[in-house]
This record gives C-alpha cells, structure tokens and sequence, in this order.
C-alpha cells in the first residue's frame, strides 16, 4: 500500500533449469520433464488436474523428493552443493501450510534460525510488521499463530518464505482457503518480489495469476509448456 | 551377610495358593484372565528356577568367558524385546537396539563393578550379572519407550519436518522437537522412580538385600548407587537410539523418508 520497498535481506538473482527430470515417488516415475526454465523475474505457473503431479514436480526442484535428470541454479549444478543450501535458495512453501512457531515472530524468524542461514541477520520487528502488514495480517508480533485461521497461516507461510528471500520461490497453491481480498495481497506481493528480480514458480488450478510470463501444464505425467 | 531364610516347597505352595486366589478373583468377576494368569504364574516359576539353576553353575564356573556369553545372551535377548516392542517400525530396529543397549550394558555396568563395587576378580559374576541385569532390563524399556515415541513423533510430524527442510533446515534440526520427546518419554519413568523410591515403595534390589540380612543403611547406599547407574544407562541408551533412529528417517539427500502418499496431498 505504501508502494515503498520492503525492508528485508537482499535476494541473489539467478535462475533455475532443468534438463530431462524424472520424479520419483515410491521408485516409480511420476513426472516426466524434458525442459524446464524460470529465469531471474519471471513469474511461471505450472497447471495440471489435481492429483497430476504439481507438488511432486515442485518438491523435487527443492531436492525434496528423489529425481534423475540435471537441475541448475544459475551456474551451479544441484550435485555440488548439499541440499540445505540448495533448499534455501529453492525454497518450497506449501499446503497445508505450517506455522513452525508459537507466536508470529517465531514462525517468521525461523528460517534464520537454521544453520544453512548463520550469518544471516535475523529481518527487524519493522520488517516483520511491514510484511505481514502488506499481506492483510495487522496483528502483532506476539500473537500466537494457534489463533490464525488457516487462510491466514498460509499468508503467514508466503510472509516468511518472501522474508527468506530464495532465488527462487516455489509456491504450492498459495492462494487455497483464501477469500478475494486476500488473493489479491498474495498476488500484489508475489509480483513485487518478481519486480525485485526474484523467481516464482506458481502451482494452481484457479488462477488469478494473469500476468504470468510463462505457463507449463503436467498432462499424463509429463510436463509441456503452453505456447 | 548372615544369609536368608531358605524357602522350601511348601512355602512356595503358599505363594501359590494367592496367585489361585488372584484366578479366583477373575473367575468371580468373569475378567477370563484365570488362564493367563496360570500360564504367567508358571512361566516365572519355571523360568526363575531354571535362572537359580543356571546362575549357581555360572557362580561356581566363575570363568570370564561364560559370564561374557551370559552377558551377550542377556544383551541380544533383550534387543530383540525392545525392538518388538516399537510398534510399526518403518525399519527392522533390532541392530539400532543392540548398539544402543550393549553401549551402557558394557560401560555402566564395568563403572559400576569395577569402579565402585570393586569386584575382585573383576568378573565375579555374583555382581556382575545381577547389575548387569538391573541395567540391561531397565535401558531395554528406555529405547523401546524412546524409538516406539520418536517414529510416532516423527509420522505424525512429517508436515511440520518437510516444511523444516524446505526452509533449509537439516534433518536434525527438522526432527530435533521430536528427539527431544522421544529422549523426555524414554528417560521419565527412570526419573519417576528415583524420585518415588523409598517413600512409596522400596526398591526391589533394597528389598532383596533387606531380606537377605544385609544392615538397611548398607542397603540404601546400594540402591542409591543402582538408581544412579540405572539413570545413567537409561539416558545413554536413550540418546543412542534416538540418535542412530533419526538418522534412518533421512536419506544421504537430507530427504525425510518416512512420507507417504498423503503427506503432500489435499
């Protein structure tokens, strides 16, 4: 609402490929990607019928699932840094969301909590506040997350994930549980961290992404992009 | 030690006169525990008579190698209790309750019959095996209690470690809420004990020596030094097989490999 940038740690500019992906799940393929690309301030959705294999597809760009196939960071290769490190630069923000803290300061600080971030300054009480303002969730820092609503967590969720600040931001139906309203904060500052030079990768069905550079569908387990 | 009283036959006729009054009791109340009962009753005569059979040879051998065997029949029998009793383990646990078992077994219990007893030889087995059994029997329920409590920790946790990891967290860090449960459930009942020992009950190794003779203030300072040791071995044990149990639920790619199918979906 402000339209002034959001304080918080900068975010490193880089891209994601993939080259001949094969995602596993209980040893067996289930997602087949010849070619995929999201480069630095592109906002790319990723469609499929539920159950098609989005999340799986998205769990395994953030090493989080087995796959074969090559998956580059910018210029880095997934095989030469440990997965930690890797995950906070592709960072995967889920459904259902979790709070991963008691208060709202605790989930927000979390990430900076973690080894893979020492060094990392944890974002200011300001920073916080801004974010969590700017997606509609005007409370205080201490309130405790057991009194959000669901939809209100997975706005919690994308405020720490943006806070984070990856390279590369994988979002699982972010705006499932949400009313118009809130989709809209969700959208406003998804473009505004691509505006910053960020990628997103988007998984949804509905979509009130409309302003999307690019669009892949998973269609019988393999992935193509809509021209 | 001015010896027991000797029980004969006739006195343990007696004892089993209360366990048919305990199946009588099933019988009133229709609780169709009478058979049980009867098989439980004999099993422990049957098992605890052929024990004082075995530990008399064993006590007149007084040869290392025998009590190292009984030692090691102790350990794996043991390890195989435990990890039967972890319900639904994602993977065979036997190997990860043996290393964690023998560990204190051997430590805690070489500390205690060496180092404070002064066993002479030092594998005297009339107290070598009786410590080693009061440590083997208490930290083969501490793993059990803790692996049993971590793997459900970590199942019913898998949203809460994945969204760890995707943060960038390390599978440590992501199960490091549920170690701590997993080692809290693991060393409570040891804690409980020593803190409820002598005011609601008197421990059972007080009760033994009691009985046998020994000067009650002699007898305390043993069961201190048992409390002790069991406390160290259970937490040992404990952290041992949290330890080698979280590192089976990820992989070399720091993935959690206890997902299912319904981890990731709506």
């Amino acid at each position: 609402m402000t339209g002034l940038p959001i304080p918080g740690p900068e975010i490193k500019i880089n891209g994601l490929w993939a080259e001949g992906l094969e995602v596993y799940r209980g040893g067996k393929v289930i997602v087949n990607a010849p070619a995929f690309a999201v480069n630095p301030g592109e906002l790319v959705l990723l469609s499929s019928p539920s159950g098609g294999g989005k999340t799986s597809f998205l769990l395994a760009l953030a090493r989080l699932i087995p796959y074969s196939g090559v998956l580059q960071l910018g210029t880095v290769r997934a095989t030469e840094i440990p997965p930690s490190a890797w995950r906070k630069e592709v960072l995967y923000s889920g459904q259902p969301p979790q709070p991963l803290g008691e208060t709202l300061r605790a989930a927000l600080s979390l990430p900076f909590t973690l080894a893979a971030r020492s060094g990392t300054p944890q974002p200011t009480t300001t920073a916080m506040e801004s974010q969590l303002a700017e997606l509609g969730l005007d409370y205080p820092l201490e309130r405790p997350t057991s009194a959000l609503s669901l939809g209100e967590v997975g706005r919690l969720t994308l405020a720490r994930a943006l806070l984070a600040a990856p390279s590369i931001l994988l979002l699982d139906e972010p705006t499932a549980n949400l009313d118009e309203s809130s989709k809209k904060y969700v959208t406003r500052m998804v473009s505004r961290y691509i505006d910053a030079g960020a990628s997103v990768v988007v998984a949804a069905h509905d979509s009130p992404w409309l302003t999307h550079d690019r669009r892949y569908t998973i269609t019988g387990g393999v992935l193509e992009e809509l021209g | 030690m001015n010896g027991a009283i000797a029980l004969g036959y006739a006195d343990l006729g007696v004892a089993a006169l209360l366990l048919l009054a305990a199946g009588g009791l099933s019988l009133v109340m229709s609780l169709e525990l009478e058979k049980r009962l009867l098989v439980a009753g004999l099993r422990a005569f049957v098992q605890l008579t052929c024990l004082g059979l075995v530990l008399k040879w064993v006590f007149a051998l007084t040869n290392p190698l025998v009590v190292g065997a009984f030692l090691a029949i102790m350990i794996v029998v043991a390890a195989k209790t435990a990890s039967a009793r972890v319900e639904k383990p994602p993977f065979p646990v036997f190997l990860t309750a043996l290393g964690a078992l023998a560990v204190p077994a051997v430590l805690v219990t070489a500390t205690v019959t060496s180092g404070i007893i002064g066993a002479e030889p030092w594998y005297d087995p009339r107290i070598v095996l009786p410590i080693a059994g009061m440590v083997i029997g208490n930290t083969m329920t501490a793993v059990s209690v803790a692996l049993d409590r971590l793997y459900s920790e970590l199942r019913s946790d898998r949203g809460r470690i994945v969204a760890m990891l995707a943060l960038g967290g390390t599978g440590r860090e992501a199960a490091a809420q549920c170690m701590r449960r997993a080692l809290t459930s693991g060393m409570i009942p040891t804690i409980n004990s020593m803190t409820a020992a002598g005011i609601v009950f008197i421990p059972g190794m007080m009760t033994g020596q009691i009985l046998s003779g020994t000067n009650p203030i002699v007898a305390a300072r043993y069961q201190i030094v048992v409390l002790m040791m069991v406390a160290a071995a259970t937490a040992l044990g404990s952290v041992l097989a949290v330890w080698a149990g979280y590192r089976r639920a990820f992989d070399s790619e720091e993935r959690f490999v206890l997902v299912d199918d319904t981890t990731f979906e709506r």
